[in-house]
């Protein structure tokens, strides 16, 4: 009994340490983290290339001095992703105006998923600005990068419905390539606070100028 | 005078028990009948709001507003309350065709869904009912004549 109120104690105070840093202003880092003498390293984005909806290269750089959402997904998807997709659009009309945010979504079916699809695809669900890339590439090179960069799953799978598993995850990578935040984009609650990290996260920007 | 009077009074109240009796049954049996379908409406309803969470919602969304250019609308949507046996084929079968509801142009495939003929009549009862679409209720007879006849591909 007693020993279960020590537990008890004890996970409350974790539980209150864990709410009050996640509400003073800094958001965290995720990934492994090297220590160096004085310095610690964090995990970050690979560098990489891919194409968007327009054609155009994008790279880390089109993203410099930018904090972008991430997420993986496909246009003939029958699950999760028009969920995802909508939950999206939350992101883009919200920071439509701030050149700060971007957003950033990888096909994993790029065998379907052409920049002339994905172009469709993006006009119909209402994108106009650049704001909102498309991009696709070499398959296992954008498989690759999900699993390594940004720490989210995607495999082809036959048995699964439209023949892919993956995350519903977005992901909120700073201006520094470090991931700050994942959430599951297919829960509105969890998109309201993908919404409100996003300001916390650019307000860091601004102390630190 | 009297007398008249009174066979007047007795003749009326027969005439008013008799009809009233007779209207009475009528209106007991169409109440039962109603309430029956009220029932299974109500049940339908419950059930499909299930199905459709399963099945639909992903696309059509919650709200059954769709989803911009890519996914048609449920609510107040012509095409569906034009047809609801070809709404019924096309939850059951798919569609790859490209259609156009309420006057915006969708292409995007639709997969068919591995439930049965009375899911799917739970379903469209839910859809027809809710977003302020009033179908009523839909059988499953109905349905199961439906599916029967439904065309090769939409």
């Amino acid at each position: 009994m007693t020993k279960a109120k020590y537990l008890f104690i004890s996970l409350a105070i974790v539980a209150i340490g864990c709410t009050s840093t996640s509400t003073s202003g800094k958001l965290p880092i995720y990934g492994n983290k090297i220590f160096e003498e004085n310095d610690t390293i964090y995990h970050t984005i690979e560098d990489f290339r891919l194409v968007d909806q327009d054609s155009s290269w994008v790279t880390n750089a089109t993203f410099e001095d930018q904090v972008y959402v991430s997420d993986f997904f496909f246009t003939s998807c029958p699950t999760i992703c028009p969920k995802m997709k909508q939950q999206m659009l939350r992101v883009y009309e919200k920071f439509e105006d701030n050149g700060q945010v971007s957003i950033l979504s990888h096909t994993i079916d790029p065998k379907h998923d052409t920049v002339a699809v994905l172009k469709d695809y993006a006009s119909k669900l209402g994108i106009k600005s650049s704001k909102w890339k498309f991009v696709t590439g070499d398959q296992d090179y954008i498989y690759d990068l999900g699993e390594k960069s940004y720490m989210v799953m995607a495999d082809e799978d036959p048995e699964a419905a439209g023949g892919f598993i993956h995350s519903g995850a977005f992901l909120l990578v700073d201006k520094d390539r470090r991931i700050r935040g994942v959430y599951d984009g297919t829960v509105d609650e969890q998109v309201d606070i993908l919404l409100t990290d996003i300001d916390k996260l650019l307000k860091e920007y601004e102390s630190t100028k | 005078m009297n007398q008249l009077n009174k066979i007047l009074t007795v003749v009326a109240i027969f005439l008013l028990i008799s009809c009233g009796g007779s209207q009475g049954e009528q209106q007991k049996e169409e109440n039962s009948a109603s309430s029956r379908d009220e029932i299974r409406l109500r049940q339908y309803k419950v059930q499909g709001a299930k199905i459709y969470s399963t099945y639909c919602a992903n696309c059509h969304q919650d709200d059954g507003k769709g989803l911009a250019a890519l996914y048609p609308p449920l609510a107040g949507s012509d095409y569906l309350l034009e047809d609801f046996a070809r709404a019924a084929c096309i939850i059951k079968n798919g569609q790859s065709k490209e259609i156009v509801v309420n006057g915006v142009t969708y292409s995007q495939m639709m997969p068919g869904n591995p439930i049965s003929n009375l899911e799917v009549a739970e379903v469209l009862t839910y859809i027809l009912n809710a977003w302020g679409n009033e179908g009523g209720l839909i059988g499953v007879k109905d349905v199961d004549k439906w599916i029967d006849e439904c065309e090769e591909d939409y």
